[in-house]
């Protein structure tokens, strides 16, 4: 039952999300367009920064539309069909998580692709010689190699993914909670003060958390090493793995007390 | 004694400081269509998001089949809410496989059947189709489900009385006395023939609840009954 209740939130949030999606790839190829015509320095990082700036906008947006199918569906007027589907509203719930977060992740893997193509066109503007000269720069300090990046990579992603994943159990927990008073008399307002105090809370105790146990994963040509040290040495890759497993485990925890107030306390207008 | 589908035991609902249901007891028989009467505001439309699962700060019990309202009673409760609630993003089509993926009960072809009925095209926006289209779309997709309870809170409170009357005809062709329907109206000149059942709610109590058999011995309509039992009430 989770995988159709998947199928339909991906294509209902497809249905809002497109719109934004096809806005960005015209402002893109517009963009990428104008710095391959004009192929001036001043036009190249102008182009690139609007590339950024439209994928920014597209971010934005995205998260806000999640919100919104959150709410419509579940206590709005589709709720009416939502919650008397015979499933569980565990389920529910958590197939809403998972669609968010896939969309949300996608608009945000996007947008850190534009910044590293940004990155690109610039280094090939300053010419061989510069770039040379960045690559011998790096070499000094030691760059890590093509495999340790890629690892690295696959592993940022995923605590990026933990973050997004605390965000939007953030924003339906804050949705949820604003169906109920007197938290519900404050209207849109209140639903967004809440969200801002539920995910500054956290992220501080996640930040917290990861200051007093501190597990890091240092990647290498040759390993992948778990220490509590945060030294370096050359051509590694460090990451902090305490706050995303808090942003994991805090996100888990968030579901049940929404599954408890859709169950027992709220009621559908 | 016939076997009841719906028991409600003690149950009151209050918003704020109004009561609207007010420790009522009763239950129904399987097997009927009941009518659901009483005025504007008496609380008909509560007690059926109450059976539905949609309320739950109610006191009192309530049980469908022996079951509390939630995933079992779901599964055989068939539900059409006063308002539209199909989602913003789908077609006509999407809403039949929406329901065709959840519903163990719903017939898919029967629903198609009935959308060529109501010319209702399939890949039409459900959001851009009037009022009048979207509630023959809701009632195609709640009577395609081979239901134990259908709950109908007004099913015919926006359409015309042409289109009434064909509403009309396609829920009792596809009702069976397998199971039993439960419809709120205001309606009831309209509707008084298809009754088997009536559920008399007003000021908070349960103020009639028998077999239109029984209500209607004296020669009295259903309708004559309700004027007559709410004139001495409000």
């Amino acid at each position: 039952m989770f995988g159709k209740l998947l199928k339909n939130d991906l294509k209902a949030q497809w249905f809002s999300v497109s719109a934004i999606y096809f806005c960005a790839l015209i402002a893109v190829v517009v963009f990428e367009i104008g710095a391959n015509v004009l192929k001036s320095e001043k036009h190249i990082v102008l182009c690139g920064g609007g590339v950024f700036l439209a994928l920014l906008i597209a971010s934005f947006t995205t998260l806000f539309t999640v919100a919104i199918m959150f709410n419509n569906t579940m206590f709005g007027r589709a709720g009416y069909l939502t919650l008397t589907l015979p499933v569980k509203t565990g389920s529910l719930l958590a197939s809403k998580t998972v669609s968010g977060l896939i969309w949300i992740f996608t608009v945000y893997a996007l947008l850190i692709g534009s910044l590293v193509l940004w990155f690109h066109q610039i280094k090939t503007l300053l010419g061989d010689q510069m770039a040379d000269t960045i690559d011998s720069l790096l070499n000094i300090f030691g760059v890590p190699t093509v495999r340790t990046i890629t690892i690295g990579v696959i592993i940022a992603c995923i605590l990026f993914a933990a973050i997004i994943l605390l965000l939007v159990q953030c924003m339906h927990l804050s949705l949820t909670l604003s169906q109920i008073k007197p938290i519900s008399s404050f209207g849109k307002f209140g639903t967004i003060v809440l969200f801002f105090v539920l995910i500054g809370v956290l992220l501080s105790l996640s930040g917290t958390v990861s200051d007093l146990l501190p597990i890091n994963i240092i990647i290498s040509e040759t390993s992948i090493l778990f220490t509590s040290s945060s030294e370096t040495s050359d051509a590694t890759m460090n990451f902090r793995l305490t706050g995303a497993l808090f942003n994991i485990v805090a996100s888990i925890v968030l579901h049940f007390p929404m599954v408890f107030l859709i169950n027992k306390k709220i009621n559908l207008k | 004694m016939s076997e009841k589908i719906i028991e409600v035991n003690n149950l009151s609902k209050s918003y704020g400081d109004h009561l609207v249901l007010n420790d009522i007891s009763f239950s129904l028989p399987k097997g009927e269509v009941i009518g659901l009467f009483g005025p504007n505001g008496c609380g008909k439309s509560t007690l059926m998001k109450i059976l539905t699962g949609l309320i739950h700060d109610y006191n009192g019990s309530v049980l469908i089949n022996g079951n509390a309202p939630g995933n079992k009673t779901k599964a055989i409760t068939a539900y059409l809410p006063e308002q539209t609630f199909i989602h913003d993003w789908m077609r006509n089509i999407d809403a039949v496989d929406y329901f065709n993926d959840f519903f163990k009960d719903f017939d898919k072809n029967k629903a198609l059947e009935m959308l060529k009925r109501f010319s209702l095209p399939e890949k039409q926006k459900c959001k851009t189709m009037s009022k009048g289209m979207q509630e023959k779309l809701l009632l195609s997709l709640t009577m395609s489900r081979d239901a134990g309870l259908y709950i109908l809170d007004e099913p015919m409170g926006g359409v015309d009385p042409a289109t009434r009357e064909s509403i009309l005809k396609f829920i009792m062709e596809n009702y069976t006395d397998k199971s039993t329907m439960l419809i709120s109206t205001h309606l009831i000149n309209d509707l008084q023939s298809v009754f088997t059942h009536a559920l008399f709610l007003g000021g908070g109590k349960v103020l009639l609840n028998d077999s239109a058999e029984e209500v209607t011995k004296d020669g009295k309509t259903i309708d004559d009954v309700f004027k007559e039992v709410f004139s001495n009430v409000w």
